[in-house]
């Protein structure tokens, strides 16, 4: 059969596009994808026929196990390895599991059930373990109990294996299909009569199984959130000042006027400016022909060279300096010891580069306001969302897909969404996909800090080390998006690869006379975690 | 013109100078070639036109016309191509982004060399993968190709391929060689 695909929208009018015969915005008969299939009930709590047996389990007539997770998937593992915690303590069939993500505007429906949502710093199963555990546990105690109820026996008298539960006595089984619904109606257990298993005799969680996610990853049908797809969507290509502390000064519409399917220009805010079309490309493409004159500002004249030079004065000066390990004499020890040896280190700004480009699509209405994104912290997405949008919070939803790397970009730094937001603001009601270029990408991220530390170390005649002196001069984190961090000027966050044991211990030796210090220069680029 | 996608028809009344990775996600809805840098640098949006591995971000679409274009979409029905089923096998996708244009570029190297060895992988893969899936792609190419022992590294997530003295081995195996 041949299909047709053609586009007859030109020349739509400046915030409205005419939806033409044969075309639908720039989605020509494409089919819509939207992954979230997540049920509305789940917000209603208990009702008739729910199978939900508690927050972190359903359990679906056919013993299907739905596991929900809170956190975000980037490649890491943590929905799978989320997955077989839960599995453990529930004793279900791992066969059967299956992974819902959970939403930030259910989160909050629910009293943050499901906690925190914030997903980095390798923290993602380490930092829910115990309560997740603690969830499919409660969950099997549920159904154990729901079992023992139907039978009329003591649930002591029931085990459970692989979702099937044994009465010895009396030779019944059952399922967990077969019973949730009536373990969905008991109050859950007390907290406190939970006993979690002893990791020894764990048979599915630390064990390399199969990850859950891959198999949409080797046909296509994986929907990141830079592939999404709705009704009426529109799509929106974005360029801020090349400079950063420069703004944006004019753009001349009528280069691109008339150009094929582009709605406008939106003026994002002060530094940035976006063209929005009917498919992403052409957006992209008339905001390469847009003329745009920036006001570079103060910063105009930075180069690497002046930033080089500007953290090579920290490694000497006396000024701004702390020390934060101080043990012994180090510069003595050095001076008087046998053999000296110095070194100069550096490290640049270095961009997360995301192999999926930030992107964020939002749909704005009188009453609601959402947000597809690829997020590490959809809470945090969502609430950025409800700022630049100005919607309460109870108004706002965030759909967070799996994402195409994260690296620590897409997490507390929502500046897509808040981008998004502002050009969805001129099209009310229509879903707008916004997604940056490469070159974007690479010249507007918040990167990971650059520094030099320069080190001297003193040897004695046997070549032992007899004092080692550290100094970092660099940008910190926490000046640019923390600056409560900083107490009395002393950033100690930035020395803590030299910290010692206990802890995040990076020095595995004991040094005699060692000294770790901080020269904090900052620059006027943006930088994160 | 006329451009033939996994073997449907279509004919396509969009600009010339379109790049065919635009055609494909905003026109024809295959979203599974991805874009990632625009300048054909980083392979995310690997398609076969006529057989051969193209980058599809930087072709015109009026360059596909007339020509056989294949996606990772319609590489097989059924994800049973030997490549995405050693794929499959070895988990070897991590957030994925980059695996499509990854997988297309594996199974256009395999048609061409059957029997590729680390150094045929290595010059013929040159797809960036952020989260460094490298090993895995270079084991499962050898998984897919039957050369998973002997003639290159495999590294299995869990138990060691039969017959063989286990992962590490297999790993220093291919060090050596």
């Amino acid at each position: 059969m041949k299909k047709t695909i053609s586009d007859n929208t030109t020349n739509p009018s400046r915030r409205k596009f005419i939806v033409g015969s044969a075309a639908a915005g720039g989605g020509l008969a494409l089919g819509f994808n939207l992954p979230f299939g997540f049920e509305s009930a789940t917000a209603q709590g208990v009702a008739a026929g729910n199978t939900e047996v508690n927050a972190w389990v359903v359990v679906k007539p056919d013993d299907t196990c739905v596991i929900r997770i809170a956190r975000a998937e980037m490649g890491q593992g943590t929905h799978t390895g989320l997955a077989q915690l839960v599995c453990e303590e529930l004793e279900c069939d791992w066969k059967k599991v299956e992974i819902q993500p959970i939403t930030p505007g259910q989160n909050l429906a629910r009293k943050r059930v499901w906690r925190d949502m914030a997903t980095g710093g390798s923290s993602g199963i380490r930092g829910s373990n115990d309560y997740v555990r603690q969830g499919g546990a409660a969950a099997r105690m549920m159904l154990l109990q729901a079992a023992a109820n139907q039978w009329n026996v003591p649930v002591g008298e029931l085990t459970v294996a692989n979702g099937i539960i044994t009465h010895a006595a009396s030779g019944r089984s059952t399922s967990y299909g077969k019973v949730s619904a009536a373990a969905a109606r008991l109050t859950p257990p007390d907290a406190k009569s939970i006993k979690l298993k002893d990791p020894r005799q764990w048979k599915v969680a630390g064990k390399p199984m199969k990850r859950l996610d891959t198999a949409p990853k080797v046909n296509g049908s994986h929907v990141y959130s830079i592939d999404l797809k709705l009704p009426d969507m529109l799509h929106a290509a974005i360029k801020a000042c090349p400079v950063y502390g420069g703004k944006l000064k004019s753009y001349d519409e009528s280069k691109i006027a008339g150009r094929l399917g582009v709605g406008g220009v939106v003026q994002v805010n002060d530094v940035t400016v976006a063209v929005v079309a009917n498919t992403w490309w052409r957006a992209k493409a008339a905001l390469d022909a847009l003329p745009i004159v920036w006001d570079e500002g103060p910063n105009a004249k930075q180069s690497s060279a002046t930033i080089a030079a500007h953290l090579r004065e920290g490694l000497t000066s006396a000024s701004n300096v702390f020390a934060d390990i101080n043990d012994g004499n180090a510069p003595q020890a050095i001076a008087a010891a046998a053999k000296k040896v110095e070194a100069v280190y550096s490290t640049p700004f270095l961009s997360h580069a995301c192999m999926e480009p930030m992107n964020c699509t939002v749909r704005l209405t009188a009453d609601k306001a959402e947000v597809w994104m690829p997020s590490q912290n959809a809470e945090a997405s969502m609430a950025a969302l409800s700022t630049a949008s100005g919607m309460p919070l109870a108004q706002c939803e965030a759909y967070n897909h799996g994402l195409g790397g994260g690296f620590g970009r897409r997490g507390g730094t929502q500046d897509f969404v808040r981008q998004g937001v502002a050009i969805a603001q001129h099209y009310p009601g229509r879903p707008v996909k916004m997604v940056w270029t490469r070159e974007e990408d690479q010249a507007h991220d918040f990167y990971r800090p650059i520094s030099q530390c320069k080190l001297s170390a003193g040897l004695d005649p046997g070549g032992n080390l007899v004092g080692l002196h550290i100094r970092v001069s660099g940008q910190s984190i926490n000046a640019w998006l923390a600056p409560h961090n900083i107490k009395d000027g002393k950033d100690v966050r930035q020395l803590q690869g030299f910290w010692k044991a206990p802890g995040d211990a990076q020095i595995g030796y004991t040094v005699p006379n060692l000294m770790t210090e901080y020269a904090m220069r900052n620059t006027h680029v943006p930088v994160g975690p | 013109m006329r451009l033939n996608v996994n073997g449907q028809a279509y004919e396509a009344d969009v600009e010339p100078e379109m790049p065919l990775l635009w055609a494909l996600r905003e026109f024809i809805g295959l979203t599974g070639t991805k874009y990632g840098c625009g300048i054909a640098q980083c392979g995310a949006c690997t398609v076969h036109l006529d057989g051969e591995p193209v980058r599809s971000c930087s072709l015109p679409v009026s360059a596909a016309a007339g020509k056989r274009v294949v996606t990772i979409e319609g590489l097989s029905r059924d994800s049973s191509h030997p490549v995405q089923k050693a794929w499959l096998e070895l988990d070897v996708p991590q957030c994925g982004y980059c695996q499509s244009g990854q997988i297309m570029a594996a199974a256009a190297l395999l048609a061409k060399n059957p029997q590729p060895t680390d150094k045929d992988i290595d010059a013929a893969m040159t797809n960036i993968c952020r989260c460094g899936t490298y090993q895995r792609i270079r084991a499962a190419i050898h998984m897919a190709a039957g050369t998973a022992t002997g003639r290159g590294s495999v590294i299995h997530m869990g138990a060691a391929p039969a017959g063989s003295d286990g992962p590490v081995a297999a790993v220093n195996t291919a060090a050596k060689a």
